[in-house]
């Protein structure tokens, strides 16, 4: 700690450095916002959003082939943007998800699904290229060095587990209209076709502290400041689910030319009681009586009879017990100029049957819904939220659609996939993309694809008495998938009428693998990635836009193993049994039938070589075998050869 | 053909569409078995490939569909009258008639100018030897497209056997575009299409000639059908290369499972050249007997090639038939029977421990696929012992004891 001092406040004076000319520059931005949302049954979801801008790109800023570029990065991270810039990624989206959203308890995703990814990790960026292998080899290019970057297997993510150019993503810029209008970029129109989407997923990875720390770094104040001071791994890894989001968006207007705009959210649910617990009693006792709350609704509830309600309604605990720490001073890099673009705060969304107060013990609210508290007023913030009612929280709507998918089948050589999507509205129907990318092991047969629509209430027909293919899906992108180059990738687009339950189905075979391409816990299973499913809306004007995003959950498919201890029993037994088809095979097909009469007498071998010898030299007759019949005896071709010659 | 084979083929009929409408899954039961069929002969990708066809993704763009195309034009073509399910009529009409037809050119070839000198069985039995094999009615009933490639290659030895050469070039044409291995065939039919009094190497030329323009114009179907020529490498590609791992009966799946990745290329290099190696030493030393030669390499390709299938072993059992006059010469048939029946009686409870029940592992299944080799080899070895023993010995029994040297 002291020898980190002196570096800390070498870091202070170059950000007063910075800070004394923000007027003059008014470029590089940076603003922090933490929101609080009390959900059912004590958990609690904490957005952590981050936002930067870069400096403009310079006037001349472009490059022959019309591509931004930045010399100057200000607050943003020079790290992600070289990686960026060197692989001509014009958008690059990246998510670390943990944990599964229940949607029917905590309703709509955080930010409608936009920044929570799929299990695992899962990366899309728009990349410029000439050719397709132009910008793939790019995209190899990026993930790899995202890889680096945030510590993640981001460099497994190759062609067999790229989807190319998906409907269900669309850029966040604007560059489609006005970065190639840009002065200077030219009146190069082909260039938006230029832009390649790759889509990978990593379901099995596991996010975790390493992925974390790099992700924290990338922030000005590199999580000692602000409200990035309390993300500690150990209580963010520890939530029901969590989703660590990086976008990264050129933001061009012709008035002040092109930013970098770059967002970072983490999302986490807590379970309160959980991490109270591990605050208070890291060793789990039973409760004393007195703080036991029972549920009052069962019959036998008495004064000696307690039934303990699952989670407690009496709740009081402040921000520090959930998170291990107080969030230290803000992260400002500017006091001066603190504006909308520049800002630090914390905001509650609560129902007035909480209360919240700060530490010094004044109430702050107990009726708006929305208290906020700009945080460049205080060195150390918290919060202490109490309630006698903690199923009071604020009304949060429910998702536009649910999917389920699941697989379906026994064994180990073939199975399929059921995927159901309910809409819950009573009066419109919902239009849907749906995005399902299989690993190549995985085979399915398309043609072998059900569609059945039932109500609401009643479990999907047995049987797909109404085919509805017509229907309900409108449009269907299909590349199958082939053997170790690239998986399957299955777009659907759909429409799904009110209340009702969309039951999609397919057929799939699962194939053996090479011995060396089964990791090492093969008998595991391997992960299938999640499906995207994407709610389209139709707005007034008649354009159709993304507002809703979620994810199924990941798969774990298992296939058949070999047994691993066993290549050379294998190449040797294999080999014995090929062999001794061959060796009977020719052996029979050189040698010739003779009548036994015809046959000489068992003569040793040399003494046989050396008549062969004299056969061919000397013509001179050698004495004829006595004939003994009755029993089969075995020549050599060559010997009868030889007697053919001598008679 | 008499009205007892009549009766038979019928009955056969009868027989195969019952099957098919009593137990209705059981097309999809035998359709998905490993042993029955592979992915070079499977009737549901063969629907895969058919769909991806008619909604104009071409079917050999990724690796569902490794078939021939002419089956896509076949089914097609089937489809316009009717539903192509596997149990539905027009499907179940085309493999039942199939079959009769393959049996019918079996009986037609036992009454061959060539064969009928000498000690034949009779139509009948030759006939349900074919039709009421399992092995046979479970690859029909699982919709196996072996079935059809099996009938051409039958029906072209059958032409041959009555001189009608060109008839019997087109159908070897046909059953060679569908299965690739049957390009094996091509010497001792040589032999077969030459046998006639007073053709020279010319004609022979000719034939081959003639053989391999078809196949060149059959091959050129696919690529008008699909727009490109990337069909050969998903078919004859995918067949040569191995590139399937799905476990069968043969000796690939595991041994190349198994195998170092580096040596794969080499293994992949010999093991065709194995399925190769013996037909022209075969068709050398049985040039006098042709069909025998032919019968041998169907054998051969049947334990040698990348993805067999049981089918194929009772196609051979059926051709077999067809040469009485070498039965007396045949030994250990107990043995090999026996192994063959343990074999076929264990590989689908071997596989079901292995893939559905998880008390056995890979190599239960592999052990009996050697056992399967093995019972192979000797009814091979002892198909070509007899036959030779038969053209020494003149067919008359020998009195004298013979001695193999």
């Amino acid at each position: 700690m002291i020898l980190l001092l002196p570096k800390i406040h070498i870091l202070a004076v170059c950000v007063l450095c910075h800070v004394s000319n923000c007027a003059a520059a008014s470029s590089s931005s940076y603003s922090e916002h933490l929101d609080l949302t009390p959900l059912p049954r004590n958990n609690l979801l904490a957005s952590f959003n981050f936002e930067v801008y870069s400096d403009p790109a310079a006037e001349n800023g472009f490059r022959n082939d019309g591509q931004l570029f930045w010399a100057h990065y200000g607050l943003f991270p020079r790290s992600v943007g070289q990686i960026v810039q060197s692989t001509h990624t014009h958008e690059l989206h990246l998510r670390f998800t943990q944990g599964w959203w229940d949607a029917e308890e905590w309703g709509l995703l955080p930010h409608n699904g936009k920044y929570a990814g799929g299990s695992g990790v899962e990366v899309w960026a728009w990349i410029a290229g000439e050719s397709d292998t132009q910008a793939e080899n790019r995209w190899y290019e990026l993930v790899n060095g995202l890889s680096g970057l945030f510590c993640a297997s981001l460099n497994f993510v190759d062609s067999t587990r790229t989807t190319p150019n998906p409907i269900s993503f669309r850029p966040d810029s604007n560059m489609r209209s006005s970065f190639l209008s840009y002065p200077g970029s030219g009146e190069n129109n082909t260039a938006s076709s230029d832009l390649h989407l790759y889509h990978g997923s990593l379901p099995r990875e596991t996010v975790c502290t390493e992925n974390l720390t790099p992700f924290l770094k990338l922030l000005p104040c590199k999580g000692r400041a602000g409200i990035s001071s309390l993300l500690d791994g150990h209580r963010i890894f520890d939530s029901k689910w969590q989703s660590m989001a990086l976008d990264f968006v050129p933001i061009c207007d012709p008035d002040s030319g092109c930013r970098l705009h770059m967002t970072q959210k983490v999302d986490v649910v807590l379970d309160v009681q959980r991490s109270l617990q591990r605050q208070h009693s890291p060793i789990p006792h039973p409760p004393p009586t007195e703080e036991l709350q029972c549920d009052r609704s069962k019959p036998y509830h008495s004064e000696s009879i307690c039934f303990p309600l699952p989670s407690p309604e009496v709740v009081d605990w402040k921000l520090s017990d959930i998170f291990g720490l107080k969030i230290k001073s803000s992260c400002l890099v500017d006091q001066t100029c603190e504006n909308e673009a520049s800002s630090s705060s914390v905001c509650t969304h609560i129902t007035p049957a909480w209360r919240l107060s700060r530490e010094d013990g004044t109430v702050v609210s107990s009726t708006p819904s929305n208290a906020c508290f700009s945080l460049h007023d205080s060195n150390e913030f918290d919060l202490f939220f109490s309630t006698a009612n903690s199923t009071s929280v604020s009304q949060n709507d429910q998702p536009p659609v649910y999917i389920q998918r699941s697989m379906t089948g026994r064994g180990q050589q073939n199975g399929g996939i059921q995927t159901i999507i309910y809409n819950p509205s009573m009066t419109d129907s919902v239009s849907l993309i749906y995005l399902e990318s299989l690993p190549w092991y995985m085979k399915p047969y398309i043609h072998t694809m059900v569609a059945t629509l039932s109500s609401a209430d009643s479990a999907p027909p047995a049987s797909p008495s109404t085919s509805l293919e017509q229907e309900v899906i409108k449009r269907t992108l299909y590349r199958p998938f082939l053997e170790r180059v690239r998986g399957t990738y299955l777009e659907l687009k759909l429409e799904v009428p009110p209340e009702s339950r969309l039951t999609l189905s397919y057929d799939f075979d699962k194939t053996l693998l090479y011995l060396a391409e089964y990791p090492p816990d093969a008998n595991r299973g391997f992960d299938v990635p999640p499906g995207i499913l994407t709610v389209l809306t139709k707005g007034a004007d008649g354009n159709i836009s993304y507002t809703y995003a979620l994810r199924t959950s990941s798969l774990l498919l298992s296939l058949p193993t070999p047994d691993f201890s066993m290549p050379y029993n294998v190449i040797i037994l294999t080999s014995t049994v090929m062999a001794l088809a061959f060796g009977t095979v020719y052996n029979i097909l050189v040698r010739r039938f003779v009548y036994e009469d015809d046959l000489g007498e068992h003569t040793p071998l040399l003494q046989r070589i050396k008549q062969r010898i004299r056969a061919r030299f000397v013509k001179q007759k050698t004495p004829a075998g006595s004939n003994k019949s009755g029993k089969v005896k075995e020549r050599t071709d060559a010997e009868d050869r030889g007697r053919d010659k001598k008679t | 053909m008499d009205s007892r084979t009549w009766a038979v083929i019928l009955a056969a009929a009868v027989l195969r569409l019952s099957l098919s409408w009593i137990f209705p899954s059981l097309n999809s039961i035998l359709g998905q078995h490993v042993a029955v069929t592979t992915s070079m002969t499977s009737f549901k990708q063969l629907k895969e490939g058919l769909h991806l066809y008619e909604i104009g993704i071409s079917p050999y763009h990724g690796g569902v569909y490794h078939q021939a195309p002419i089956f896509l034009l076949l089914f097609k073509l089937l489809g316009k009258f009717g539903s192509t399910a596997p149990n539905s009529l027009v499907v179940n009409g085309v493999y039942i008639f199939t079959d009769s037809l393959t049996s019918y050119f079996l009986c037609a070839i036992s009454k061959s100018p060539s064969l009928a000198k000498t000690d034949q069985l009779a139509s009948w039995v030759i006939a349900s030897i074919y039709l009421f094999n399992p092995l046979v009615i479970a690859t029909n009933v699982a919709r196996s497209t072996a079935v059809l490639s099996n009938a051409a290659m039958i029906g072209s030895i059958a032409y041959a056997c009555y001189n009608r050469n060109v008839l019997s070039v087109m159908f070897l044409v046909l059953a060679s575009h569908a299965n690739i291995y049957m390009v094996y065939l091509v010497p001792p039919f040589l032999l077969l299409w030459t046998s006639k009094r007073g053709s020279s190497m010319a004609s022979g030329a000719k034939y081959l000639l003639l053989y391999i323009t078809a196949s060149a114009g059959l091959a050129s179907i696919g690529y008008f059908m699909t727009g490109s020529v990337q069909y050969l490498s998903a078919t004859y590609g995918f067949l040569l290369f191995f590139e399937d791992l799905t476990p069968n009966m043969g000796l690939w799946w595991y041994f190349f499972m198994e195998m170092f990745d580096f040596f794969r290329p080499l293994f992949t290099y010999i093991f065709q050249l194995y399925s190769f190696i013996y037909v022209l030493p075969i068709t050398f030393r049985l040039h006098n007997y042709p069909l025998i030669a032919i019968t041998c390499i169907v054998g051969i390709t049947t334990l040698s090639k990348s993805y067999p299938e049981v089918g194929d072993l009772g196609v051979y059992i059926s051709l077999l038939s067809l040469f009485r006059f070498i039965f007396p010469n045949v030994r250990y048939t107990l043995v090999a029977v026996l192994v063959l029946l343990h074999s076929l009686v264990l590989a689908p409870s071997f596989y079901h421990l292995w893939i559905y029940l998880g008390s056995g592992n890979a190599n239960f299944f592999y052990a009996i696929t050697l056992v399967y080799t093995i019972g192979l080899t000797i009814i091979l070895t002892e198909t070509l012992r007899a036959t030779l023993l038969f053209e020494f010995t003149g067919g008359k029994d020998p009195s004298k004891a013979v001695a193999q040297i």
